[in-house]
């Protein structure tokens, strides 16, 4: 007989589970991040969700200089200069042996392979405050819908213990996919990032078509859905942008619900701590504060259910 | 003339009118004394002047001050007694009859036994010290009238004409209320005459309220009267006149408002203690009214009373919904209640309480819990310090432990000892207290020491138990969490050279201590540390419920630590925690400080398992929460589904503190302490010391908006 590997055993690589999250669905609400993701939005708030293998993040303000990692490092990758620890990346081997000798907590291992068994563990915890609340699980990422497998097998066990899910998804996989995760799904977190397809395929690297395609697909199917935009300044608050947006939403067939969302640079460090670029454009806050607000207001004005914080 | 002869009339010209009424009659039992001199005071006492404001009197209580306050009459302790003062006066007493009437003073004085509550030893002070919050029954007041009184106490004495305490009792209340008599007469001089409030408050507390101010009056007089301590379930006695007034058009919202504030100011001034709100009535109907709107209404941005809020199940969403706004505006009021926890709790604690009465719990001090206006609650006796006692049991067996379970259980035996130790020193208080210092004033005021002809401290209330504080219970639960798992099951290091990491404070420690770090933590909703926690508070709660109080009742745990944590630390030394020497212990019944990294959800299931149901007299569980969290109504929302939960669990207490921007700075300076605080940025939750450093400035300097 084939030795099977039991729906529990799939593994996706995670790195975080966050407890009490009251922005990614109803209620209060537990998200799983899963790492990987088939877009580069350069704006992404999420950098360290883009590579499905675990990282290291390097937190400088929270480093000593201590050395510690320097003495651990088989590989070079950790070096003093002067005062300083600088990390290089490329010679990283990732494994891991700096973040254990680190006393201050500078070093972070981000993604974690985890089976679906584990995970449930974790998320069922909460399963009281769900209760009270109309919460549930939310899966975001990355793009969770590059482990169909995987969160399928996850929602059917906290199914079995009635707790609602959903998805936070970009929709930029093939309609396979979200077939897997379909039934098991009580609502999806859709991301529209924008509504012209050039503008997209530069901004992300993805197609917009499939996108459209598959929403469309879960709109016929009659799916709980929220369609959320991220007012990106520069991006997709021009006037000529959010008409586009209007229409296309309007054509969409079926119900759903729109919820834009303000642009915000809390990613900055986490930039920093991978060792990356920061998103390119400086965007103050007032800026994407005004940006959002104009958005909601369009949107309401052209009849769209808006959600707004 | 003999020698040590205190002539009272020396006294009252000196302005020590307590001393002179309680030297006036020496030969009188303490309570006569007492009483006559109460009488005395209130015949002199300073007035505050009236300048205008909604609710006389108001401002800080003068009532019970003498020039000098050498012998002054105290709430919880009966006498205070000024010794340095004393001692000054000697010195500067410009004649030689002067100065020995004040030698004689101090030499009667010395000889009294005033502080039988020293018979407690410091080690068992955790949170109080023979302290004893009450509620008056002003309910009775309002609706009978003080005169009321006199018949009462001419009745008592007429029923019982031989027996001598209950004569002796009539005769000192006797005294009292005409003390109170000529106080109300001054104060009503101060009063521009004819005006509605001077009008209102000839009327009362003398005779019946008719409208809410005249209620209102009648309550602020006796909270004065009383020493500014707690009132109880305001909203129930006062909310028929309340709703009364508003229906008929007497009055409009705004200014019961402007009115409950100004009494609420009153708490202020004198760092009054706690009113409960809501909850249930007699007939278990749901207790919120118009008057309970209110009075959430009027304590934004105040910082006392400590205002408890009683949720029951059907409470209305708009009760909630205003504390939840007066929480936001930043002065953590109310805290919330668990009315069908607390209902079942006081039932299964053989604390023989009335059915009738039971929905009359209410909370005083900070908040130990009795009955409104029918108890004399020791609030707080004592307390234990866990980490003190444990770190005595580690000081002993530590160095030759051989196994987990042999430290477990000679820390509970050593809980056990401490306990009835602590027990025995309360009730020889509680004895003494009865002899020497006898409380006229809640004799009159509380239920049932009048109809039982027996004073207040000698076990007259209805219902008398003692609320025991239970400190430092993280510290424990995390030692044992730490010991267990480094000692005995991974092995890392040997049982006597923890005990010297421990005599070393953790200096030249440090691996150890990063070893500590990443044990299982109360708090995180991890059993491994969760179940000890669990383990050891039964074993306490247990112990403390096995005995019964001299004045009658049981001792009753709780955990209110308030501010008094910090205090509690010094001089307990390092612990296996990771916690070094002198620094405080664990805040109420809530993890240590930074120690909970999995959020609120995983925090406030941890701290449900334990069987709260045992521990009536409050376990005070703190959160903190962001500002931003009750600028949108997701996260309100989000907040009241947590308290919800909480209580779904088995909670019973829960008071929010929102997050100031001053704690923000203070968690950039140190990060370590406040790992579990958690601020709204962008659409989602971060935990603050996650975030960079840039960022966190920026939300701080953001918050300070968002809360203005």
């Amino acid at each position: 007989m084939k030795t099977k590997i039991t729906s529990k055993e799939l593994v996706a690589p995670v790195f975080n589970i966050q407890r009490f999250c009251i922005h990614d669905g109803p209620g209060i609400r537990t998200t799983v991040f899963l790492k990987g993701c088939n877009l580069a939005c350069y704006w992404c708030h999420n950098p360290e969700s883009r590579q499905a293998e675990p990282q290291l993040m390097f937190y400088t303000d929270r480093c000593l200089g201590c050395a510690a990692c320097v003495a651990v490092c088989r590989t070079g990758a950790r070096r003093k200069d002067g005062s300083r620890i600088v990390f290089s990346p490329e010679v990283c081997q990732s494994c891991f042996a700096c973040v254990a000798a680190c006393p201050t907590g500078a070093l972070e291992r981000c993604g974690q392979q985890m089976t679906v068994a584990e995970v449930f563990e974790e998320v069922v915890r909460d399963k009281p405050f769900y209760e009270t609340s109309g919460g549930g699980v939310t899966v975001s990422g990355g793009e969770p819908l590059l482990y169909p497998d995987f969160v399928r097998s996850l929602f059917l066990c906290l199914k079995q213990e009635k707790i609602t899910t959903a998805i936070e998804t970009a929709g930029a996989v093939s309609w396979k996919n979200i077939k897997t995760v379909l039934p098991v799904t009580d609502l999806f977190l859709y991301d529209l990032k924008s509504a012209g397809e050039k503008l997209f395929r530069k901004a992300t690297g993805g197609q917009l078509h499939l996108v459209l395609e598959n929403l469309t697909e879960l709109l016929d199917a009659r799916t709980r859905l929220i369609i959320r935009i991220p007012v990106v300044p520069g991006f997709n608050d021009s006037p000529s942008q959010r008409d586009l947006m209007v229409k296309l939403l309007k054509k969409l067939p079926g119900r759903f619900a729109v919820e834009p969302l303000k642009y915000h640079q809390m990613a900055q460090g986490k930039y920093r701590a991978l060792s990356l670029p920061a998103p390119r454009q400086e965007i103050s806050a007032r800026q994407a504060e005004a940006a959002y607000r104009e958005t909601v207001a369009a949107f309401r004005k052209a009849g769209l259910p808006v959600l707004s914080v | 003339m003999n020698k040590n002869w205190i002539d009272p009339d020396f006294l009252q010209q000196q302005g020590e009118w307590f001393a002179a009424g309680f030297f006036e009659k020496e030969q009188a039992s303490p309570f006569r004394r007492i009483s006559l001199a109460i009488r005395r005071q209130l015949e002199k006492a300073f007035l505050p002047e009236y300048n205008g404001q909604e609710i006389y009197p108001s401002g800080v209580n003068t009532f019970w001050r003498t020039k000098n306050n050498i012998l002054t009459f105290h709430y919880a302790y009966t006498l205070s007694y000024d010794r340095n003062r004393l001692a000054a006066l000697i010195e500067t007493a410009t004649s030689c009859v002067e100065r020995n009437q004040w030698l004689s003073l101090r030499q009667a004085l010395d000889a009294y036994p005033m502080y039988s509550h020293q018979l407690i030893s410091p080690a068992y002070t955790v949170g109080g010290r023979g302290w004893t919050h009450s509620i008056p029954d002003y309910g009775t007041v309002l609706r009978q009238g003080l005169a009321s009184y006199h018949g009462q106490l001419k009745l008592i004495s007429r029923q019982w004409p031989d027996n001598s305490a209950r004569q002796d009792l009539t005769a000192g209340l006797d005294d009292v209320l005409k003390g109170i008599k000529c106080l109300h007469f001054r104060l009503n001089q101060k009063l521009p005459r004819n005006s509605p409030l001077a009008r209102d408050f000839q009327i009362v507390p003398w005779r019946p309220a008719r409208s809410f101010r005249q209620a209102l009056l009648a309550t602020n007089f006796i909270f004065y009267l009383d020493g500014c301590d707690s009132l109880g379930r305001f909203d129930v006695e006062l909310g028929p006149y309340c709703e009364q007034d508003l229906k008929a058009g007497l009055i409009t919202e705004k200014e019961a408002v402007a009115w409950v504030a100004a009494l609420w100011k009153n708490f202020d001034a004198n760092s009054g203690w706690n009113v409960a709100l809501g909850g249930t009535l007699p007939d278990q109907r749901a207790a919120y009214n118009r008057l309970t709107m209110v009075c959430l209404k009027a304590i934004r941005k105040m910082r006392r009373p400590n205002l408890a809020l009683r949720v029951r199940k059907d409470m209305p969403e708009k009760y909630f919904n205003q504390a939840l706004a007066a929480i936001a505006s930043g002065c953590g009021q109310p805290a919330f209640y668990h009315e069908e926890a607390y209902l079942q709790a006081l039932q299964e604690n053989h604390l023989n309480i009335n059915f009738k009465d039971l929905s009359h719990y209410a909370f005083g001090g900070c908040t130990e819990t009795m009955m409104h206006g029918m108890s004399n609650v020791g609030s707080l006796d004592g307390g234990l310090n866990l980490p003190g006692i444990m770190s005595k049991t580690l000081q002993r067996c530590l160095p030759g432990a051989t196994s987990f379970k042999e430290i477990l259980e000679a820390l509970k035996q050593d809980i056990s000892q401490n306990v009835s130790h602590l027990t025995t020193q309360v009730n020889h208080d509680q004895e003494q207290k009865a002899k020497y210092r006898p409380q006229p004033i809640r004799t009159l005021l509380v239920r049932d020491c009048l109809t039982a002809g027996r004073e207040f401290n000698q076990g007259g209330a209805r219902y008398n138990w003692s609320v025991i504080n239970v400190g430092g219970l993280a510290n424990v639960a995390d030692s044992l969490a730490a010991l267990k798992k480094l000692i005995f099951e991974e092995k890392v290091i040997s049982p006597a050279r923890f005990h010297q990491a421990l005599t070393d404070n953790f200096q030249g420690w440090a691996q150890l201590l990063k070893e500590i770090k990443r044990c299982p933590r109360y708090g995180n909703d991890e059993d491994q540390a969760d179940s000890l926690a669990c383990e050891i508070a039964s074993h306490v709660f247990r112990e403390l419920t096995r005995y019964a109080c001299w004045r009658g009742g049981r001792f009753l745990p709780g955990c209110l630590m308030f501010v008094t944590y910090v205090g509690a630390g010094e001089n307990v030394p390092a612990t296996p925690d990771g916690r070094l020497k002198d620094q405080p212990i664990a805040d109420s019944i809530g993890p240590y400080f930074g120690r909970e990294k999995k959020g609120p959800t995983a925090m406030l299931k941890s701290v449900a398992k334990l069987n709260q149901k045992m521990a009536a007299g409050t376990l005070v569980l703190n959160i903190r929460l962001a500002a931003s969290f009750f600028s949108t109504a997701t996260g309100r929302q989000a907040v009241k589904n947590l308290i919800r939960t909480y209580f779904s669990l088995g909670g019973m207490q829960v008071q929010v503190t929102v997050v100031d921007q001053a704690i923000l700075k203070e968690a950039m300076k140190n990060p370590e302490k406040y790992q579990d605080l958690i601020v709204r940025v962008g659409g989602y939750s971060e935990y603050f010391t996650r975030l960079d450093r840039a960022l966190q400035e920026t939300i701080a300097a953001r918050t300070e908006y968002s809360c203005p």
